[in-house]
């Protein structure tokens, strides 16, 4: 009896189940898991970058070819438009084209950011020219979700400059701020702290705070020649800088300091003595001041990109500018 | 009583388990072919929106590889496609309505959601949506644009401009029609169950033609035989065990045992009697032990060896003789029943010699029987010490003896 009874379960169970399974015979319609990923991820890959990148080389070779600076603003903007747009100028009245302005095709390092908003950038490092000139360090910035990366800015590396260690692009840095704390200054107190650097050298307050870099060497220099030059005559000369703090380009490294770039605006005013003129002090200058009438004064207006990198607060490092740019856009009589 | 049992089990039960393992097979084979889960799923929706937007994780929902087509309702309308990760799509869409895709209503139907993105950053010199650097691919066709996807990463999402060159901020009228399509490499297998089923129901129904028709007392008495058998080599084990471990056990019980022993004896009986019990048990132990000759802890035994090697050997190597002389006498008959007698006599001397050479250096050549009354004589020795040890020594020698003059 007992046998039976059993016998009589298991076959219900059987039948219930072979019910069920032929009831569904296509299988459960699958889900979308709701549970999406949190965690920060890049926002290009690398092949994006290089894609990105090659789209605005293409660009920048038809200017060069040209010697055109009309289309450059489809794949390029910020400092580096202004700055490309007066190379462009000068190449097309001097007939060469700067060597300076080569920019490698292949990179060293890429740093990607994981930030989901806008302005993003992208910092790329590139390798060393074929004529053995320095790195360039290349900010592409994308302002917003239906514009494309442009080339904002571009810094030549030092020799030997030492930059900080980034996540590998596959998981993507951060971007930092202007006003990023943890550091030994913001990076909008810094770049406006090295332009005041710039303007008074050594005599600066805030000279102790920044290490020794080629820029402010050769710039001193420069103006130490120029002044020796300008005091035999009695003329005259000054320059002032003032940082574009408020855009300013900022990376986060993995060893908590900031990779910042800034455009740093700076206008030369010399003044000859008396019954002179003044003249365009290179020929860069002299490109963009063509056969403007000379007069006694001259007012060079450049744009100067550097990249400087602030140490993480309690470092005992100073801040160090490890790449620059300068070119004038304007050279005027007035 | 057991006729109808029989009769009910093999006329009932069995032939209705038959039924049923039969029909389980018979439907697992429909599952396997006719009835099989198509490997091809394809899912589709009217939308009439401009831009629409795959939810993430709906691209990759039935199988990593998906073909996605959308057709436009205005023949002129360029129509994109495009792959990227669901936070640039949504800057993207940013201040704009869409319609989102999120997941699949049943097999043949995807499931839609209309919604609105906060609000937009300008769009002054907007790129195309072709040419935005943010698409991992994109793909422009019109009226009508397919696309192969082949992602499994959950971040990508697919997004769709069904009017691409027209203004920004331009709304569609019309009616699109998005299809997505998937191969399923992995199906539902709901054959295999069946033939499970299948394949235990005939199990079953066999059992119960058989075993379950027979008397429960006849069946219960055949498994009990059944234990029996089935018990006796864990009896082997156990006399394995108790081989392994008397010589071990023995001299901690003739320690520890006679204690409680003597205390209770004492009462009517002296010392003498109290130590032939306990060389009895001893005894007795030994007897069980040594019916299972062929396990034997070498280990064990070389200890005793060691200590009992001098007088014992003598023992041991007289006795063995004669066995070997028995069998090489029985062979020997069949084979030259004519040979003389004399000289085979003096052939088998000259073996024994050397047998009982040979068998001072390996003792391990020992028949059971000599191995029983070996450990006997062992185990008497062990309690009364020296009186049994001298006993045991004449015994040896008498038969030292005997096989010499043999």
């Amino acid at each position: 009896m007992r046998m039976r009874k059993t016998t009589t379960v298991l076959c219900a169970v059987l039948a219930s189940s072979m019910a069920v399974t032929l009831a569904a015979c296509e299988g459960q319609v699958p889900q979308v898991s709701t549970a999406t990923s949190t965690s920060q991820a890049p926002d290009l890959t690398q092949s994006q970058e290089k894609t990105i990148r090659g789209k605005i080389l293409d660009v920048l070779n038809q200017a060069n070819a040209a010697k055109d600076p009309s289309k450059l603003s489809t794949r390029v903007t910020g400092p580096q438009l202004q700055i490309r747009t007066s190379e462009l100028n000068v190449a097309k009245a001097t007939g060469t084209l700067d060597a300076k302005t080569t920019i490698p095709s292949e990179i060293m390092q890429t740093v990607i950011p994981t930030d989901s908003g806008w302005p993003r950038s992208v910092f790329t490092i590139t390798t060393t020219t074929e004529d053995q000139q320095s790195k360039r360090l290349l900010v592409l910035d994308q302002d917003s979700a239906r514009d494309n990366y442009k080339l904002w800015g571009v810094a030549r590396l030092f020799p030997g400059a030492q930059l900080p260690k980034f996540q590998v692009p596959s998981i993507g840095s951060q971007m930092g701020q202007a006003d990023d704390s943890g550091l030994e200054t913001t990076p909008a107190q810094a770049v406006e702290h090295y332009a005041d650097v710039l303007q008074n050298g050594s005599s600066s307050k805030y000279a102790g705070d920044f290490a020794a870099d080629y820029f402010r060497q050769d710039l001193a220099k420069l103006t130490e020649n120029v002044q020796a030059g300008m005091a035999a005559n009695n003329g005259t000369q000054q320059q002032t800088f003032s940082a574009e703090a408020d855009d300013i380009k900022v990376m986060r490294s993995s060893d908590g300091g900031d990779l910042v770039v800034v455009q740093i605006n700076s206008v030369w005013t010399r003044a000859a003595g008396e019954g002179r003129e003044s003249l365009p002090a290179s020929d860069a200058e002299k490109a963009l001041f063509g056969s403007t009438k000379a007069t006694s004064t001259i007012k060079a207006t450049y744009v100067n990109v550097v990249a400087m990198y602030i140490p993480a607060a309690g470092s005992d490092a100073k801040i160090q500018a490890v790449g620059a740019e300068r070119q004038p856009i304007k050279v005027e009589a007035v | 009583m057991s006729s109808r049992r029989s009769k009910v089990m093999r006329g009932v039960v069995t032939p209705i388990l038959a039924v049923l393992a039969v029909a389980c097979i018979v439907l697992g084979v429909m599952n396997a072919t006719i009835w099989k889960p198509s490997s091809d799923v394809s899912a589709g929706a009217q939308l009439n929106s401009r831009y629409i937007t795959t939810d993430p994780g709906v691209l990759n929902l039935v199988d990593d590889k998906v073909d996605v087509t959308l057709k436009a309702s205005n023949a002129d309308a360029t129509v994109c496609m495009a792959l990227g990760y669901a936070q640039d799509v949504s800057g993207w869409l940013a201040g704009h309505s869409y319609q989102r895709i999120t997941g699949l209503q049943d097999w043949t139907v995807l499931e839609k959601q209309r919604s609105t993105a906060a609000t937009s950053t300008d769009a002054g010199d907007a790129v195309a949506f072709q040419d935005s650097d943010m698409w991992t691919s994109v793909k422009c066709a019109t009226a009508s644009v397919s696309m192969q996807v082949n992602n499994s990463n959950d971040r990508i999402v697919l997004l769709a401009d069904t009017d691409a060159n027209a203004a920004d901020d331009t709304q569609s009228s019309g009616t699109q029609q998005l299809t997505m399509s998937w191969v399923r490499t992995e199906l539902p297998d709901f054959a295999m169950p069946l033939y499970f089923a299948g394949g235990l129901l005939a199990v079953l129904a066999v059992m119960t033609a058989s075993v379950f028709a027979m008397e429960p007392e006849r069946r219960r008495k055949r498994i009990d035989e059944n234990a029996e058998e089935v018990q006796e080599p864990e009896i082997t084990v156990m006399q394995a065990v108790t081989g392994t471990l008397s010589p071990i056990g023995r001299s901690i019980r003739s320690a520890v045992k006679p204690k409680p022993k003597n205390r209770r004896h004492s009462r009517h009986s002296g010392g003498e009697h109290d130590a032939e019990e306990a060389i009895e048990t001893v005894e007795t132990t030994e007897a069980e032990t040594l019916g299972t000759p062929k396990i034997i802890d070498t280990g064990a035994r070389n200890m005793l060896a060691a200590q009992q090697r001098t007088h014992e050997h003598k023992a041991l190597s007289v006795e063995e003789p004669e066995e070997v002389e028995e069998v090489e006498h029985e062979s020997g008959s069949r084979r030259r029943e004519r040979s003389e007698h004399s000289e085979r006599r003096s052939d088998r001397a000259g073996r024994t010699r050397s047998q009982r050479a040979t068998h001072t250096e390996e003792t391990a050549v020992i028949s059971t029987d000599d191995l029983a009354s070996y450990f006997a004589r062992l185990s008497s020795e062990d309690t009364p010490a020296d009186e049994k040890n001298d006993a045991g020594d004449d015994n040896a020698r008498k038969q030292e003896q005997a096989g010499e003059a043999d």
